[in-house]
C-alpha cells in the first residue's frame, strides 16, 4: 500500500520544448509575434491497486492564466487537456468510487504539486487513483426514532496558523427519511463524524433543537471518538442526537452618538479547544433593536458593525453572551469608532543597515474564523483599525531579517502573546527587528533527502508558538535552510517525508517525533548546522 | 408583445450565431478567472457565516400577529401507528379579511401535544409539518385538497388534533452508459398535473445526488404520478470567463437550435442529458410512476444519455453599438419547469464571455445590463439549446425592456369612481423574471409599467365597489383570459375597461347530511376558454351555512356549475376534471349584469 501511495504522481515524460515546437505545423505569419503557444498536459488515469485504466474520470486543470478545463478520460483512462496557455496549472482527477487527487500528492491531504507549462510544452502524467470509502449509518432521536434531513459531516482535525481546526472531508450528507446517510469518497483514515438537525423554524414558541453531536453521541469534542475506515471499505455508524433547549438572544444596538445603529450581528463561539464553531448572523431592525434565534447553549461573542461601506467600517461594538438554555433579553451594545493601533518599526541595537522595505503586519483575532486586518506600514510606522477582542500581531520580514520582540509600552513583551486593543488603548506598540539572525541549514541524507521536510521546534511545549516553529522542504540535492528562528536552548528538529500543511504546528505530530529528534542550542546570531536523516515509521 | 395562450417560452432576442472554430488560441490576459456562483457552494463551509441575511431582519415573534384570548391546543400522531410525532412543527396563521398574514410557530412535545394560547378571534389556518411525513393543513383531506380556515370566538378552546402520514419515496440506481455507478447526479421527483396548456411537472419531495454506489431515495413524496429525471449538476457551478471573444458575423434570429453529432474524444468533458425515467431525454418517452399514500417505489434504476458538455461564447452589445458588462444567467429547463438552478456571472468590460461545461439541455439565456443613472437596465433573452456543440461568436443585442402606457377606463362613457387601483404584472414563470413590475392608476385613469421581460398575467386591485374588469386589450388585442409575451423594446399601450354590470351568481349546496367545507366550481363549457388566467372559470368555499356567491364572470351563453364536498388545489385547472365534472353540472346562462340563483346538489367524491 505505502509503495504504491509514493509511486502514486509519475511525470512519464516532458517533451522539451523544442521537440514539441517542431511537433507542429509551419505557423500562421501572421499570428507569430504574439500568438501565445499553448501548451498540453495529456496522460492516463488507472486505478493504483491493479493498474487498470479508469474511464469516465473527470480531470480538471486551473491556473492562474486561462479559464479552467475540464475533461473526461476515454475508455482507455487517457485524457488530453489542450490549448493551454504557458504557466502553473493545478490538476484534480476524480471518479465516482475513487479517492479525488490532486497531481503530485503523495497520499492523501498531502501537497499539491502544480504542473510547469512552457510555452509549447507538452507534459505527459499517470496518475494513480485509490478506492475510495464510506462511512455510512443512521441517526435516531433520543426515542430511537429516526431523523431525517439531519447533516451529517465527516471531519479530520488539522492545524491551520497553529490553531487546531476541524476541516470537512469529502461532502455531507443529509439524512434521508429513514435515518439514513452516507458520506462517501473518503480515503481511509480516522475520523471524526457529527451531526445535527434543525426541528423548528427560528421563531417557534417551543425551541428544541438537536445539538451538533459527535459520535458516539455526545457533544463535547473531548469526549468524541473517532471513527475509522480502512481502504475501500465501509464503515457503520449509529448513534442518537441529543435533544438542547435553544434560546433567543435579543436587545439593542446603539452608535456612539445614542442613536439606533444599523449594525449587522455576527455571533460567534468562543473557540474551544477546537476552531469548530457555531455561528449566526443577522442584522439590526430600523429602531436598532434585534433578535438571534436558535442559538445553542455556549459562550459567544457578539459583534456589532455599523459599516460605512460593504467593506470598511465606522463602528464596532462586541460583548460577551452566555446561554444556558434561557432566552437572553436585553443585550445592550454600545458602538464605537475601532480602536486604533499605531506602532513603529524599530531595530534592536546594533543594527547597522536601514530597516528593510517589505514588512508586513497583521493583526489575528484569536476568535475563529476570523480574518485577519493588515496594517498600513508607512516607513517604520504602521497603523491599523483593530479588530475587537483578543490578537496575535504577526509582523513578516524580508529574508535576512528577524522579529526579535512585538512590545507593548516599551517593556511588555508580546511577541507570542495576546493583545486586547479594548485594554490597551493608546499604548504604542513597537516591532523591533534586527539582521542579527541565527541560521540554521544542513542537509538530509540518504536517497529520501531530496523533497523531504525538516521541522524544528522547541522542547519545552509551552514555547509552541509559531514563531518558534518552523519548517522547509529540502531541495533537490537534501538542503534545507531555516533562517531567523529567535535564539533559545533546546531546539529540536526532525525530518520527515511528508508534512501536510499545518502539521508542523500540531501537537501531536510533535509529540510523537519529539522523542526521535535531534537536539540543540541556539545562540543569538549563531549559524548552525544540521545534518538529518528521514525518520522511518 | 405576442399573445400566448400557451406558455410555450418563445422570448426574443436580438443575436446571432456564427459557429466559429472550436478551439482558436486562447488569447488571455487581465484577470484571472472569476468564480461562478454556485448556489450549493458553502454547503460544508464552516465558522461563522459571513453575510446577514435580509430575511433575519424582524424574525421572531411578530407584533403583527393579533393577541386575544382564544387557544388551540392539539396532538399530533402518525397515522399509520398512532403514535405521537415529536417535535413536529406546527404553525398558525392569522387570516385576515384585509391585510397581511402573520402567523405564530410552535413544536409538539414528547406526547406529540401542542399549544398557542393569546390568540385573537378571527380566522387562522394551522399547518403541520414534520420531516419524513406529509405536511398537513387542519381539515384537509388529502395532501393537495383545498380546506377552510378555523373560524375562533374570543376566549374559545380549540381542539386540533392531526393525523399524519408519512410521505412516499422512491428510490433507486443511477449508472453511466458503461453500467457503472455515477455518484453526484441530482435525481427529483417531478409531480405531474393536468392543466389546459398540458401536462406541468412540479419538483416535489427532496431533490437528491446519487451516491458512490449511484443509488438515491427521494423522499417526502405526496401520493400522486411522478417522472424522474436526473440532471448533470455541473450546470450549477457553470464557469463564465471574461474577456474572451472571437466575435462573428450577426445575424439576426428568433431563437437558435444547435444541433450536432456527439462524438467524445479525449479532451473534452462527458456529460449527460437531462434524463428521464427508464431512461429518456424527452419527457414524451418517460414513464411515470405511481404512488399510493406512503408508498415506496425501488428499483427506479436509471442509465444517463451522455454527451459532450458545450462552451458558449459570445459577446454583449448594448443597443448603443457599444460592448457592455452585464450580467448573465443560464436557466436550465427541466420539463416544463425552469429550474432556479444556474450559472450566473457576467460579462467583461469588453462584452465578452464564455460559459464553460454546459451540459446538453434547453436555457434560456438571460442578459442584464448595468443601471446607469436612472434608466433601466437594458435586457436580452434568448433561448439556446445545447447538446454537445460548442457555441461561439454569439452576438447578443440588448434593449430596453418592454412598456406598458395603459388607460383605465368605464364600459360606459362615464367617470370612474375614486379609488385607488394598482397594477401588477405577474411573472408566469417566477424563476425567471427578477421582476414584479407594479403601477397605481393616476386619478386621469393613465397607469405605466416599465422594465418587463417575457410572459406575464395583469391583476388589479381596489377596484372601485361594484366594479369589475370588463376587458384588457392590449396594443388591441384581447389578453382578457391570456397572458402576454413581452420582448425587449415593446412598446405596449393597454386599456382596462370596467363595468359595474357586475354578474352576481349565487345559491345553496343541498345535501342529505351536514354540509360542512364543499367548494363550487363554476366554469364555461368551451375547453378554449379554461386558461390559467382565465375568468370564465371560478372556484368558491362554501360558506358554513351551505351557501355561496360567485362574482365577476364575464358574460356567456353556456355555464355549468357543480359543488363537490372536496377538491383538490390544481383540480380546476385540470381540463380531465372539468371534463368529469361535466356530467354533474347545473347549466345556465349569463348576460352582463345577471343575478342568478342556483340550488345546486351535493356531490361527495
Amino acid at each position: 500500500m505505502r509503495r504504491a501511495l509514493a509511486a502514486l504522481a509519475v511525470v512519464l515524460a516532458a517533451l522539451d520544448t523544442a521537440a514539441g515546437q517542431q511537433a507542429r505545423p509551419p505557423r500562421d505569419a501572421r499570428t507569430t509575434s504574439q500568438a501565445v503557444q499553448p501548451a498540453a498536459i495529456t496522460g492516463r488515469v488507472t486505478a493504483a491497486e491493479s493498474g487498470v485504466p479508469l474511464r469516465n474520470a473527470i480531470v480538471s486543470a486551473v491556473s492562474g492564466m486561462g479559464f479552467p478545463r475540464e475533461v473526461t478520460t476515454d475508455d482507455r483512462g487517457r485524457f488530453e487537456l489542450r490549448g493551454l496557455e504557458p504557466g502553473s496549472w493545478q490538476v484534480t482527477v476524480s471518479r465516482t468510487g475513487y479517492i479525488s487527487r490532486k497531481f503530485g500528492q503523495s497520499r492523501p491531504f498531502g501537497r499539491e504539486q502544480p504542473i510547469s507549462l512552457t510555452v509549447g510544452q507538452q507534459v505527459g502524467v499517470e496518475i494513480p487513483l485509490t478506492r475510495a470509502s464510506a462511512i455510512v449509518g443512521r441517526i435516531f432521536d433520543e426515542y430511537g426514532e429516526p431523523i431525517t434531513a439531519a447533516r451529517v459531516a465527516v471531519l479530520r482535525p488539522t492545524m491551520v496558523r497553529n490553531r487546531r481546526y476541524l476541516e470537512q472531508v469529502g461532502e455531507a450528507d443529509s439524512t434521508d427519511d429513514t435515518g439514513a446517510f452516507r458520506v462517501h469518497s473518503l480515503p481511509a483514515g480516522e475520523y471524526f463524524v457529527t451531526a445535527s438537525a434543525r426541528l423548528a423554524p427560528p421563531d417557534s414558541v417551543v425551541q428544541t433543537t438537536l445539538a451538533p453531536t459527535f459520535y458516539p453521541g455526545t457533544p463535547d469534542f473531548a469526549l468524541a471518538q473517532k471513527v475509522r475506515v480502512t481502504s475501500a471499505a465501509e464503515a457503520t455508524v449509529d448513534f442518537a442526537l441529543l435533544p438542547v433547549r435553544t434560546a433567543r438572544v435579543s436587545g439593542f444596538v446603539a452608535t456612539s452618538e445614542g442613536r439606533p445603529a444599523e449594525a449587522f450581528l455576527s455571533l460567534a463561539a468562543e473557540a474551544g479547544d477546537v476552531g469548530m464553531s457555531f455561528g449566526s448572523g443577522g442584522v439590526t431592525r430600523e429602531d436598532g433593536s434585534f433578535l438571534m434565534a436558535d442559538i445553542p447553549p455556549g459562550t459567544y461573542t457578539l459583534i456589532a458593525e455599523v459599516r460605512a461601506s460593504p467593506s470598511s467600517i465606522a463602528e464596532i461594538g462586541a460583548v460577551t453572551v452566555t446561554i444556558a438554555g434561557a432566552d437572553v433579553e436585553g443585550v445592550s451594545v454600545v458602538t464605537a469608532k475601532p480602536g486604533t493601533l499605531r506602532g513603529t518599526i524599530a531595530a534592536d541595537a546594533g543594527v547597522r543597515r536601514p530597516i528593510p522595505e517589505g514588512i508586513e503586519i497583521v493583526a489575528r483575532p484569536r476568535r475563529a474564523g476570523a480574518e485577519g486586518t493588515f496594517a498600513s506600514v508607512t516607513g517604520t510606522t504602521f497603523e491599523m483599525q483593530a479588530p475587537p477582542g483578543p490578537f496575535t500581531l504577526d509582523a513578516s520580514v524580508p529574508d535576512g531579517w528577524a522579529v526579535k520582540a512585538v512590545q507593548l509600552g516599551g517593556s511588555l513583551d508580546a511577541s507570542d502573546a495576546a493583545i486586547d486593543i479594548g485594554r490597551e488603548q493608546g499604548v504604542p506598540v513597537t516591532v523591533l527587528v534586527t539582521d542579527r539572525v541565527t541560521d540554521l541549514s544542513g542537509t538530509i541524507g540518504g536517497a529520501e533527502g531530496p523533497g523531504a521536510y525538516v521541522v524544528v521546534f522547541p522542547a519545552d511545549s509551552t514555547q509552541w508558538t509559531p514563531r518558534r516553529m518552523r519548517s522547509a522542504q529540502a531541495d533537490a540535492r537534501g538542503r534545507f535552510r531555516i533562517a531567523g528562528l529567535p535564539p533559545g536552548p533546546r531546539y529540536l528538529a526532525v525530518a520527515v517525508k511528508d508534512l501536510d500543511p499545518g502539521q508542523e504546528n500540531d501537537p501531536d505530530f510533535l509529540q510523537q517525533v519529539q522523542s526521535q529528534a535531534a537536539t540543540f542550542d541556539l545562540a543569538a546570531e549563531e549559524k548552525r548546522t544540521l545534518d538529518l536523516k528521514v525518520l522511518q515509521p | 408583445m405576442r399573445l400566448c395562450s400557451r406558455f410555450a417560452v418563445v422570448l426574443a432576442v436580438a443575436l446571432v450565431v456564427a459557429d466559429g472554430p472550436a478551439l482558436v488560441a486562447q488569447r488571455q490576459g487581465g484577470p484571472g478567472p472569476a468564480q461562478g456562483g454556485s448556489p450549493s457552494g458553502g454547503r460544508g463551509r464552516q465558522g461563522p457565516p459571513p453575510a446577514p441575511r435580509d430575511d433575519d431582519r424582524g424574525r421572531g415573534r411578530s407584533p403583527q400577529v393579533p393577541a386575544g384570548t382564544a387557544v388551540i391546543r392539539g396532538r399530533v400522531v402518525s397515522a399509520t401507528t398512532g403514535t405521537p410525532v415529536r417535535r413536529a412543527s406546527i404553525a398558525a396563521v392569522y387570516v385576515p379579511e384585509r391585510g397581511v398574514e402573520a402567523g405564530r410557530n410552535t413544536q409538539t412535545d414528547d406526547n406529540g401535544v401542542f399549544e398557542f394560547r393569546g390568540l385573537a378571534a378571527g380566522r387562522w389556518t394551522l399547518r403541520a409539518s414534520k420531516s419524513g411525513y406529509i405536511e398537513q393543513q387542519f381539515g384537509q383531506r388529502s395532501a393537495f385538497a383545498t380546506t377552510d380556515p378555523i373560524v375562533l370566538d374570543e376566549g374559545q378552546q380549540f381542539v386540533a388534533d392531526f393525523r399524519l402520514s408519512r410521505g412516499g419515496a422512491i428510490t433507486g440506481r443511477v449508472v453511466d452508459e458503461f453500467g457503472d455507478p455515477l455518484a453526484g447526479a441530482n435525481v427529483t421527483a417531478l409531480r405531474v398535473q393536468s392543466t389546459a396548456q398540458g401536462i406541468r411537472t412540479t419538483r416535489t419531495g427532496t431533490s437528491v445526488p446519487s451516491d458512490d454506489n449511484g443509488a438515491y431515495r427521494i423522499y417526502n413524496l405526496p401520493p400522486g404520478q411522478y417522472y424522474v429525471s436526473l440532471n448533470d449538476p455541473s450546470a450549477a457551478r457553470m464557469i463564465v470567463i471574461s474577456p474572451d471573444g472571437d466575435p462573428g458575423s450577426t445575424l439576426r434570429a428568433e431563437s437558435i437550435s444547435i444541433s450536432g453529432q456527439v462524438t467524445l474524444s479525449n479532451g473534452e468533458r462527458r456529460s449527460y442529458a437531462p434524463t428521464y425515467y427508464p431512461g429518456t431525454v424527452t419527457l414524451a418517452d418517460a414513464q411515470r410512476i405511481t404512488l399510493g399514500l406512503g408508498d415506496e417505489q425501488s428499483g427506479i434504476n436509471l442509465a444517463v444519455v451522455p454527451a459532450r458538455a458545450a462552451r458558449i461564447a459570445g459577446r454583449v452589445v448594448g443597443s448603443n453599438g457599444q460592448p457592455i458588462r452585464a450580467t448573465i444567467s443560464l436557466h436550465s429547463r427541466l420539463g416544463q419547469a425552469f429550474s432556479p438552478s444556474g450559472g450566473r456571472n457576467g460579462s467583461g468590460t469588453d462584452g465578452t464571455f464564455t460559459l464553460t461545461s454546459v451540459p446538453p439541455g434547453d436555457y434560456l439565456l438571460n442578459v442584464l445590463g448595468p443601471n446607469v443613472g436612472a434608466t433601466p437596465p437594458e435586457v436580452a433573452s434568448m433561448p439556446i439549446v445545447v447538446d454537445g456543440s460548442d457555441i461561439t461568436g454569439l452576438t447578443i443585442v440588448t434593449g430596453s425592456a418592454a412598456a406598458i402606457q395603459g388607460l383605465v377606463v368605464s364600459d360606459n362613457g362615464m367617470k370612474l369612481p375614486d379609488a385607488r387601483i394598482r397594477v401588477t404584472a405577474v411573472p408566469v414563470d417566477s424563476s425567471l423574471a427578477t421582476f414584479m413590475p407594479r403601477g397605481d392608476v393616476n386619478p386621469n385613469g393613465t397607469f405605466e409599467l416599465a422594465g418587463l421581460l417575457g410572459v406575464y398575467t395583469f391583476r388589479f386591485e381596489s377596484l372601485p365597489s361594484g366594479w369589475m374588469v370588463k376587458s384588457v386589450t392590449a396594443n388591441g388585442i384581447d389578453i382578457s383570459d391570456n397572458a402576454a409575451e413581452f420582448r425587449p423594446a415593446d412598446r405596449v399601450s393597454m386599456r382596462v375597461e370596467l363595468t359595474d354590470r357586475v354578474s352576481q351568481v349565487t345559491g345553496t349546496v343541498r345535501s342529505d347530511r351536514a354540509v360542512k367545507g364543499g367548494t363550487v366550481v363554476v366554469f364555461a363549457d368551451d375547453p378554449a376558454k379554461w386558461t390559467a388566467a382565465s375568468r370564465f372559470v371560478k372556484t368558491v368555499r362554501l360558506t358554513e351555512s351551505g351557501q355561496f356567491t360567485v362574482s365577476g364572470l364575464p358574460p356567456h351563453q353556456r355555464y355549468l356549475a357543480v359543488a363537490v364536498d372536496f377538491i383538490e388545489q390544481d383540480e380546476p385547472q385540470n381540463p380531465d376534471f372539468l371534463q368529469r365534472a361535466k356530467a354533474a353540472a347545473a347549466t345556465f346562462s349569463l348576460s352582463a349584469g345577471d343575478q342568478k340563483v342556483l340550488d345546486l346538489p351535493l356531490v361527495v367524491r
